[in-house]
């Protein structure tokens, strides 16, 4: 993975996409034990006009590459496929623009918060993401505070609360 | 080694279960991806043994883990 965040660093770096951050289940590795997954999602700005997000400049600078689109709107990159995303909530936005960096194998990169990873999961709320919160919280216990303050804020209190009963 | 042991109630397997998952938790990033691809290989040869769709596992390097 080390290689493939290599990739990301440099269209960061270039300007192909702006800041980014992994989320999704990998982002979720970096703080509780790991669960079966096959995608990295990399939240990042892109060039946007209007409503509208054009991810054609970046698809193309990654052809040039020789990483070329798989299934979906995934990429393989250095054996991984990635998704890139842009955030497409306020709550996405924040743990964007808040992420941690991170080390892996020796290569910089950016993570949601822990806390941030679980709001998320209780926002999309789907069956996969109740599932990944319970396991998440046997694994690592969140900073309660900081948890309570982007659940408040984002109006997903309730939503929590019903899923951790 | 004894093989034998006290039949244990869910309250001690639970525990366990939560402490190995602490544990695991716990790890370097890096070991914890080489476990995920573990689960990736098991998920995936499951899933087409048995006639689902499935994904490849990622094609790649396993990371050194960290000391």
């Amino acid at each position: 993975m080390d290689k493939t965040l290599t990739v990301i660093n440099e269209l960061e770096a270039e300007g192909v996409i702006g800041r980014y951050a992994i989320g999704g289940a990998i982002g979720l590795i970096f703080y509780v034990e790991p669960t079966a997954t096959y995608d990295l999602d990399v939240f990042c700005y892109l060039p946007q006009s209007g409503l509208l997000i054009d991810l054609g400049p970046l698809y193309a600078d990654l052809a040039k590459r020789g990483y070329q689109c798989t299934e979906g709107e995934h990429v393989s990159i250095e054996g991984i496929p990635v998704q890139f995303l842009p955030p497409s909530t306020d709550l996405v936005k924040e743990a964007l623009d808040e992420a941690l960096e991170k080390e892996f194998g020796g290569v910089q990169t950016r993570v949601f918060q822990y806390e941030h990873l679980l709001a998320i999961m209780a926002e999309t709320n789907r069956s996969k993401d109740k599932l990944r919160i319970a396991q998440a919280l046997e694994s690592a216990q969140p900073d309660q505070e900081k948890l309570n303050d982007i659940l408040t804020r984002h109006n997903l209190l309730d939503k929590w609360s019903r899923i951790t009963a | 080694m004894s093989t034998v042991q006290r039949l244990k109630s869910h309250d001690e397997l639970f525990r366990e279960k939560e402490s190995h998952r602490r544990a695991m938790a716990a790890k370097p990033v890096e070991e914890k991806l080489i476990t995920l691809i573990k689960l990736q290989q098991i998920t995936s040869t499951a899933a087409r043994q048995s006639g689902r769709a499935f994904k490849e596992p990622w094609n790649i390097a396993l990371p050194e883990k960290r000391s």
